[in-house]
């Protein structure tokens, strides 16, 4: 569904807008208009319209026609929109390069218009029974009514205005973007969606209806919250590292959230236990899982021991070596490991898998995602069972210091630490939310897993974000040290925070987690997770960025027993040897 | 589009392979289409096709390997063409294609392809797609599955063009020996909410199976089969006996 809006008169309400999701940008030059814009206001909405990846509408009701075509000449206009009598007798005269939007009256569609180029816009009068064109709707609509008239119609997009102002002719940022997640509430602004082959859409329609129903009801949010409580140790310790600081000779208070002391040793228990209780609820005995680390494999195991359900996690060959204590505390939990063997034998290789299990067996399965991407409800639904991270330390943080943080960082491979720990301070916007991917061993193509940086947008595993893929839209080969952030695609919403700039997304390398990882250890004797150490590694590399009097806010998200065979036997072997 | 019509006409025999597997990847859709197919699949290489089972991954691995690319593909389809007047679909994965969605549906059409089927876009995800092909003239070819609900079959249908791919089971493409058992009532049901033609594929690897597709829907997909022939470098011949063999229909 395509999303028009229109009488915008800013440009950071464009670029927002825009980025925001909304596809067309509609600009009024009347002078009838209360929304009407210069010719240099103009040029600046149209501009950040196309920065946020908008397109811009010129709106034309009453103007002369060399009016409208200074307009055009002078402004980055993409589409024209005809509103009334007087513009449309113009509609042979003008530059038929641009398409046109044109508002259809009761009179007939004027015969030079393009069915594959041109749309057309109903606004408040009945829609013909047949309509050749792609066309919008408009007039009164509102948010009670949106959903029930794009059904009730086949329109191609809608286009609104009016309803999403403050006050006549100023439009409410807000109201926009409720607007555009209650029509497509399945992304991020662009990103996410349902990109799935038609096979999976029926399991994935009742995973979302049980989520939206099931998975809000006060009955099983105090279930999960019980178990998270007793069988889990929520809520975790905020731990300020004073040694670890002074190593780093800042004045800066560091802070961890310690989801290293979670049952399972991760963060991942909040998402797989919230999953695996929904299942149960809905009717499903088996659970299938996808792991790189293990850490979300281990943690579905325990949540399938837990509630007695049968559980099958598809693992990486590559991981399975480097992850090898994670392997075998699943397989005595009693979960069946699958090595996967094809493609780059990884956390991508191993989603593969797990979507391919449940295209066969969904009947009694659920595949249970372990990061907040995926299709659509995946990436909101992992997303709110992670979001408890943030919701604590927001908490901890007023006791401790009675402020807010400075900054959070997280290290972020699919991103659900991350997302889990930001969720609770996207609201706070002085609050820095930074994000740390895998710098691996070179910033070329295939030596990291730095979306960010080295990625563009596409699609992979059901939704559209950023990607690293070569220039044919092949999925490109992933490195990291570590095996939770090795993959090459990042959840949607860190994507649209990104494009937001409500979020900034670094990365560290190989070496610099590891450096971090022994500091901490030896500094304050936590031995954290390669993952996580790449958060810590964001902040030795950056500690001057934070003001001295400023404290900070560090999601610790897993703990690093799993690496220490890997590390012992490699990177680390000087400690065994001695 | 009329190639289409004219293949369902009398019971269309659907093949596919993967573009690019094996050298003059082209001579194989050829040897096929002198077996009888009257629909190729051409399908481009994608490095994660979570729809399919062993064979094809295998398959598009080499083809990856052996450096095929978008562009390769529609070389490909143009000498095809110029051999046979088959149909050919394209067969593709999302990714490959979407950063420049419009230059290759207008690129494949020109090449002689005469419609598409993008595997991982279901009809909420497809409107673009559905347009462009309407803008070029070409087949928008969708797949409904078993455990597709009635109401979404007539959607689907509803937006679609050239025939309907009912892809009889759970699971991802590979061989089997056995048709479903609720074929005939699913099918029964499809027509109902569906004017198009409908093919029927998903596992089919021998002949018992094809006739009795045939006895019930408008054309039978065979893949995986001829892919795994492929794979062992069959010659030519053998690949066309092949097709002949199980397509033949009395």
């Amino acid at each position: 569904m395509l999303i028009k809006i229109c009488g915008i008169t800013s440009p950071e309400v464009a670029l927002t807008t825009a980025i925001g999701g909304a596809d067309y940008i509609g600009l009024l030059f009347s002078d009838i208009s209360p929304r009407k814009v210069t010719i240099e206001q103009a040029k600046a909405v149209a501009q950040a319209a196309h920065v946020g990846g908008a397109k811009v509408v010129a709106v034309f009701v009453d103007e002369e026609l060399a009016a409208i075509n200074n307009i055009l000449k002078q402004v980055a206009i993409d589409i024209i929109q005809l509103h009334g009598p007087v513009v449309k007798q113009y509609l042979t005269q003008l530059d038929r390069n641009y398409p046109i939007i044109y508002v259809a009256d009761n009179n007939e569609i004027q015969p030079s218009l393009d069915r594959f180029k041109d749309f057309l816009l109903y606004e408040n009068i009945a829609l013909p029974s047949k309509i050749d064109f792609r066309y919008f709707i408009a007039g009164g609509i509102s948010k009670e009514n949106v959903i029930a008239r794009i059904n009730a119609s086949n329109c191609i997009g809608v286009d609104l205005s009016s309803s999403l102002e403050l006050t006549k002719g100023i439009k409410d940022i807000t109201k926009i973007l409720e607007f555009i997640k209650l029509i497509r509430p399945e992304r991020f602004g662009r990103f996410g969606g349902r990109y799935v082959p038609e096979l999976l859409i029926p399991p994935i329609l009742q995973l979302q209806q049980a989520y939206e129903t099931i998975g809000q009801s006060l009955e099983f949010r105090n279930e999960l919250n019980l178990l998270l409580k007793n069988n889990v140790g929520r809520p975790t310790a905020l731990t300020e590292v004073v040694n670890f600081a002074k190593a780093l000779n800042t004045k800066v208070r560091i802070f961890l959230k310690r989801e290293d002391l979670l049952h399972t040793g991760a963060h991942k228990i909040n998402n797989a236990l919230g999953q695996c209780l929904l299942a149960k609820k809905f009717g499903k005995t088996r659970i299938i899982a996808e792991t790189g680390a293990g850490q979300h494999g281990v943690a579905t195991a325990t949540a399938c021991s837990m509630l007695g359900l049968d559980c099958v996690i598809y693992m990486g060959q590559v991981d399975i070596v480097r992850q090898a204590p994670n392997v075998a505390k699943m397989k005595l939990l009693g979960a069946k490991v699958v090595s996967v063997e094809s493609g780059s034998a990884t956390l991508k290789d191993a989603v593969n898998e797990a979507l391919r299990d449940w295209a066969e067996s969904y009947d009694n399965t659920h595949y249970c995602l372990g990061s907040a991407l995926g299709p659509h409800p995946f990436p909101t639904m992992v997303a709110d069972f992670q979001k408890i991270i943030g919701i604590e330390a927001k908490q901890q943080f007023k006791e401790v210091i009675g402020q807010l943080p400075y900054a959070v960082i997280a290290c972020v491979g699919g991103g659900s630490n991350a997302i889990g720990i930001f969720g609770a301070f996207i609201e706070n916007v002085a609050v820095k939310l930074i994000g740390v991917e895998a710098g691996g061993t070179s910033l070329k193509l295939g030596g990291n897993a730095s979306r960010f940086s080295a990625g563009k947008p596409g699609v992979l595993h059901g939704n559209y974000t950023y990607l690293l893929q070569t220039e044919d839209g092949q999925i490109a080969n992933t490195h990291s040290i570590s095996a939770g952030l090795d993959y090459a695609a990042v959840g949607p919403q860190h994507a649209y925070l990104h494009e937001l700039q409500r979020a900034q997304y670094s990365n560290a390398t190989d070496q610099e987690a590891l450096e971090a990882f022994l500091l901490l250890t030896k500094t304050e004797g936590i031995i954290p997770a390669l993952e996580s150490s790449h958060a810590l590694a964001y902040v030795v590399k950056n500690i001057q960025q934070f003001p001295q009097d400023s404290a900070i806010l560090i999601n610790l998200s897993g703990r690093g027993d799993k690496d220490l065979p890997s590390l012992l036997n490699g990177e680390l072997s000087y400690v065994t040897n001695s | 589009m009329s190639r289409i019509v004219k293949a369902f006409a009398n019971k269309a025999k659907v093949a596919y392979l993967t573009a690019g597997d094996g050298e003059n990847s082209e001579q194989y859709f050829i040897a096929l289409a002198k077996g009888g197919a009257n629909v190729l699949e051409v399908g481009i290489p994608f490095s994660d096709p979570t729809a399919d089972g062993l064979i094809i991954q295998k398959a598009m691995e080499r083809s990856l390997k052996a450096g095929t690319d978008v562009k390769k593909v529609l070389e490909i389809i143009k000498q095809i063409r110029l051999n046979t007047e088959a149909a050919i679909i394209v067969f593709t994965y999302f990714n490959p294609i979407r950063s420049n969605l419009e230059y290759f549906l207008a690129q494949a059409k020109q090449s002689g392809a005469d419609g598409v089927l993008v595997v991982d876009l279901p009809f909420e995800e497809s409107s673009e797609l559905r347009f462009l092909c309407a803008k070029y003239d070409l087949a928008n070819i969708s797949v409904t599955a078993p455990s597709t609900p009635l109401s979404r079959i007539k959607l689907i249908a509803n937006n679609s063009s050239g025939f309907l791919y009912y892809a009889c089971r759970k699971g991802t493409t590979g061989l089997r020996d056995e048709l479903p058992l609720d074929l005939i009532e699913r099918i029964t049901e499809v027509r109902k909410y569906s004017s198009l033609p409908v093919a029927i594929g998903f596992g089919v690897s021998n002949n018992q199976m094809v006739q009795r597709i045939f006895k019930i829907a408008d054309g039978c997909v065979v893949g995986s089969y001829f892919v795994d022939a492929v794979s062992k470098q069959v010659p030519l011949a053998q690949l066309e006996l092949m097709a002949a063999n199980i397509f033949n229909y009395d």
